[in-house]
């Protein structure tokens, strides 16, 4: 029987050892297989024509989602926030095809498409907004601009906005967006906005919980001051800011629909007030 | 714990090393990807020239409204050609790009592909019948490994779109632009365009995107040209081109790919054997980007590739090539050569990726698109070139700067890594590799951007040169003369790399991203300080030298006057001077390895050499002292001091030429048989000995 030859011998045995683990791999092959490169096979929803543009429909429990928030910019305009789930914003593949979670939005004044965003940020002129009342909506899109959508409806969220006063005024602020003490033409109350105040020290709610009487149509201007990390959120005009301990958070709105509305706090789960708009 | 039957010492050290080495495998970017057995075209063909006659096909969609928007800011005589082609394009051309290839009816085709999306949505549809069981082997990649034939009979397994031996193909996007002409693959496919033994194929100006490996992959061709395309979003590779001769890429751009965006692998090993001096290129690559991948460019025997005037920037490392893995014709890797590339800022580390859990997600969920790219192999983050295994390459006259690590960094491949068993062979690599006259640490506009080191390189292999500005590690490396093939110097001559960089390559070969495995020793995975596994090994050998050390200055030094005293034949004048000599030895060596500790992460430092310096002082002086007792082990000791003086003269003045294994190996191999001989004299002795100079009071056993 032929010797084998020692080295060949030495060689096969550092790469039995190899084989066993030694150091992890086989010598055998090519680099180690890295990522999963199984082929996708989600489809991207099912595509529908409507008039002008197509939506691309996906089970609820795919779909992304959007909240979109209205804040006022501090020097002029709004900046407006999108908190997007399982939605990611992929401005380099726009044109390409539409792949599940992806793409971009499209931002909506009063049904008119007035901008593209691809970020979770945009800022938005005052003078993109006329003076009044309106509604910004942002839609979520795919890639190849079809719109995301779910159960037959966009995949979208809006909040009314108030353009800013302009000549009328003829004040240093009338760049500026309106806000609640700013007199509006809208609606009855044309005078203060109603001011609610609110601290929340531990699981105490000072003023005690309680019912105010908004008039529909009026300026409400809502400040919260509590001491711990939480969350507060105006029911039935989906409203909510952060709150951080000792910092008032403020809320201004136009209470623009009758009803009886709740605003407590996320975490704490603590009742606030109740809001009655009639 | 090994057990090797029947084995010499030699043969198991030999073993052990080897062993060592093989782990480096996969430390450096292996760049490579499983194919059927392929051989290189016989290199008569030619590169295809663009051409604008002969026979043409028509691709295009029918959204009218949807076309005018993609034309509408093209220059006017571009629209107008465009709208032309579409109104054409309506009456006798094809929906998807495959419907044209598959009108092919010979050689000298032209396609023109108008503006729009490509989906191909008839080449989507899982197979079925024989094409879902087809009998081929699986790559460990999980997909089937299939022969030419098997791709003719089921082109739509694994490719998005196939051009299956079709000779002077050239096929076109009509856009203004690249991104005007988009094929997408959508994460549904292994490649999005399959050229398979395609002599003579060009393509131009569209986009080819989103896969689980390849965009664009051309296999066993003679004469391609890759002329304006971009690629990107790929799970490995922007462009791949395997085994192919005559090839040009031209003005390509790729992004976002988990291995590089360039890969010329195995090109024609057309000047195997030559020296410097060779008579043509297999492929040639100018004018191209590459960012946002973990290598820009890379090529496992990627042999004879010219790449000149290329930009590789932001990505993990710049451009890479090997000699790594088995199964690729042309290795090892040999006469690449890089001129006048712009290799800057390649910092990026998508380790984050890895390590969060988005790489294990499927790959359309990744996030590709806005920026993850999910790092195939462990590579060195920082790093401008870096060549595992290659001979002859050629880096000059290229600026390279802004790296966070080096700018070019050398290793060794032993043959048996590829599977190549002759011992002869085993050392064939990395020689004759010449970084000169390069432009380090400086941009084109003359901003100084450094490198934090110019070269880190294991130290082995023959006639290697660098000219450099920044810190090297090794602190000396050999210069090079005026062109490819001198040298400054007499430059040096090793078979097997340091040490310490062989045990670091071990640690950091353990990345894994399927295992989410981020080696913790490793600094390319961000460990620093104690954590790094170089410094731990210091500690580890400098607590453990120093024991005995320690031990040798208590048990035999510090009562030398009494036993040289009582000694036979003992100059009793000179006992205390050997006592204090001892003494100030024990811890000048102690105060070394304390120092060689600080030193292990600054070797591009003179830190280490100033350890050495006084370890070798040190170990010397003990040697002398320790003579007057144990003639045969104190000269051991000088001896393992001189070879540590020597190691500090590589580590700081000139890397000494001609030493088959550097200072350090014969130092630490010299150190295995000191450490077990000062065992055996710091071993208590017998209480009654017939020899009475071996016994003193304080040294028996209590």
């Amino acid at each position: 029987m032929r010797r084998p030859h020692p080295y060949r011998l030495m060689i096969g045995t550092a790469a039995a050892v190899l084989l066993l683990g030694a150091c992890g791999q086989p010598v055998t092959t090519h680099h180690r297989p890295g990522t999963d490169h199984a082929p996708a096979t989600a489809a991207a929803g099912t595509p529908h024509v409507h008039g002008d543009h197509q939506t691309r429909d996906v089970p609820a429990t795919e779909a992304p989602s959007v909240r979109l928030e209205v804040r006022p910019d501090s020097e002029s305009g709004w900046n407006l926030h999108l908190v997007t789930d399982r939605f990611t914003f992929t401005p380099d593949s726009v044109g390409g095809a539409a792949l599940p979670g992806t793409g971009h939005a499209h931002l909506y004044l009063d049904g008119k498409k007035i901008a593209r965003l691809y970020a979770p940020w945009h800022h938005l002129a005052a003078e993109a907004v006329p003076a009044g009342t309106h509604t910004l909506t942002v839609r979520l899109s795919a890639d190849d601009h079809t719109l995301w959508s779910s159960a037959g409806k966009p995949v979208e969220s809006s909040a009314t906005i108030e353009g800013p006063q302009r000549a009328a005024k003829g004040t240093a602020t009338a760049a500026t967006p309106a806000i609640p003490d700013t007199p509006t033409t809208q609606g009855t109350a044309a005078g203060q906005p109603t001011r609610i105040n609110v601290r929340i020290s531990g699981r105490t709610v000072t003023p005690p919980p309680g019912r105010v009487e908004i008039e529909e149509g009026a300026k409400v201007r809502l400040e919260v001051t509590a001491d711990r990390t939480d969350t507060v959120h105006v029911h039935g005009f989906d409203l909510e800011r952060p709150l951080t301990p000792g910092i008032p958070a403020i809320i201004e709105f136009t209470a623009d629909r009758s009803g009886l509305f709740e605003v407590e706090t996320h975490e704490s789960g603590l009742v606030l007030t109740q809001l009655v708009v009639r | 714990m090994l057990y090797f039957p029947r084995m010499s010492l030699l043969r198991k050290l030999s073993v052990t090393v080897l062993l060592a080495l093989a782990c480096l495998l996969p430390a450096a970017p292996a760049l490579a990807h499983e194919e059927r057995p392929v051989s290189f075209p016989d290199g008569t063909g030619s590169v295809p020239v663009y051409r604008i006659t002969g026979p043409e096909l028509l691709v295009c969609k029918t959204d009218r409204a949807d076309f005018d928007k993609r034309v509408a800011t093209f220059p006017a005589a571009l629209k107008e050609q465009n709208l032309r082609l579409f109104e054409r394009c309506q009456k006798d051309g094809f929906r998807h790009l495959q419907e044209a290839v598959d009108q092919v009816k010979g050689p000298g085709y032209n396609i023109k592909i108008l503006p729009g999306l490509y989906q191909e949505e008839p080449s989507l549809p899982e197979p079925t019948g024989a094409c879902a069981n087809l009998p081929a082997r699986l790559s460990s990649f999980g997909y089937q490994i299939l022969s030419f034939e098997q791709q003719q009979k089921c082109p739509h397994n694994q490719n998005l779109v196939a051009i299956l031996g079709i000779k002077d193909l050239q096929i076109e996007g009509t856009g203004a632009a690249p991104r005007d002409v988009i094929v997408d693959a959508q994460y549904k496919k292994l490649n999005a365009i399959r050229a398979d033994m395609t002599n003579g194929i060009y393509f131009r100006n569209f986009t080819a995107q989103r896969t689980t490996f390849n965009s664009l992959y051309i296999l066993a061709s003679d004469g391609f040209v890759i002329d304006r395309m971009l690629t990107r979003w790929n799970d490995e590779y922007g462009f791949l081109t395997f085994a192919s001769d005559h090839g040009l890429y031209t003005d390509c751009e790729s992004h976002g790919n988990g291995d590089s965006g360039i890969y010329p692998g195995s090109a024609s090993d057309i000047n195997a054997g030559r020296s410097h001096d060779v008579p043509r290129y297999s492929i040639e690559i100018r004018g191209c980007k590459s960012y946002q991948n973990m290598v820009g460019y890379s090529g496992t025997a990627g042999n004879s590739v010219w790449a000149h005037d290329n930009e590789f920037f932001d990505n993990m490392a710049g451009a890479s090539m090997d000699s790594l893995f088995p199964d690729h014709p042309g290795l090892p890797q040999n006469h690449a050569k890089f001129e006048k590339n712009k290799i800057y800022n390649n910092n990026k580390n998508y380790y984050n990726h890895v390590r969060d859990g988005t790489c294990a997600k499927p790959a359309g969920q990744r996030g590709y698109e806005s920026g993850v790219v999910c790092p195939q192999i462990g590579v060195a983050p920082g790093t401008g070139i870096l060549t595992a295994g290659g001979n002859f390459n050629v880096y000059r006259d290229n600026w390279i700067y802004g790296h966070d690590r080096t700018a070019f960094m050398l290793l060794w491949a032993p043959a048996f890594l590829r599977g190549e068993e002759a011992l002869d062979k085993q050392a064939d690599t990395s020689h004759d590799n010449f970084y000169g006259g390069n432009r380090l640490g400086v941009a084109p506009d003359g901003s100084v951007r450094p490198n934090a080191t110019d070269v880190i390189w294991d130290g082995q292999g023959s006639r290697n040169c660098w000219d450099t500005q920044a810190p090297t590690s090794p602190y000396v490396v050999p210069g090079c003369g005026g062109k490819p093939g001198e040298l400054a110097g007499a430059g040096s001559h090793r078979l097997v790399g340091e040490p310490a960089k062989l045990a670091h390559s071990l640690v950091c070969a353990e990345y894994n991203v399927t295992e989410r495995r981020l080696p913790a020793g490793c600094d390319w995975f961000g460990s620093s300080g104690l954590a790094r596994v170089e410094v731990q090994v210091t500690l580890g050998t400098s607590v453990f030298i120093g024991l005995i050390v320690a031990l040798l200055w208590w048990r035999r030094l510090r009562t030398a006057p009494a036993a040289a005293a009582s000694g036979a034949g003992a100059d009793a004048a000179a006992a205390p001077r050997a006592g204090r000599l001892g003494a100030v030895s024990a811890v000048l060596a102690l105060a070394g390895l304390a120092l060689d500790v600080a030193g292990a992460a600054y070797d591009y430092t003179l830190l280490p050499a100033a350890a050495l310096l006084l370890l070798g002082g040190g170990l010397t002086g003990m040697g002398l002292a320790l003579r007057r007792e144990y003639r045969f082990f104190g000269g051991a000791t000088i001896v393992l001091g001189a070879l540590t003086l020597l190691d500090a003269v590589d580590k700081s003045l000139l890397l000494i030429p001609w030493l088959p294994l550097s200072p350090a190996w014969l130092r630490g191999l010299f150190a295995i048989v000191w450490v077990l001989w000062a065992v055996v004299r710091l071993a208590p002795r017998p209480r009654t000995t017939p020899v009475p100079e071996s016994t003193s009071p304080a040294e028996a056993p209590a």
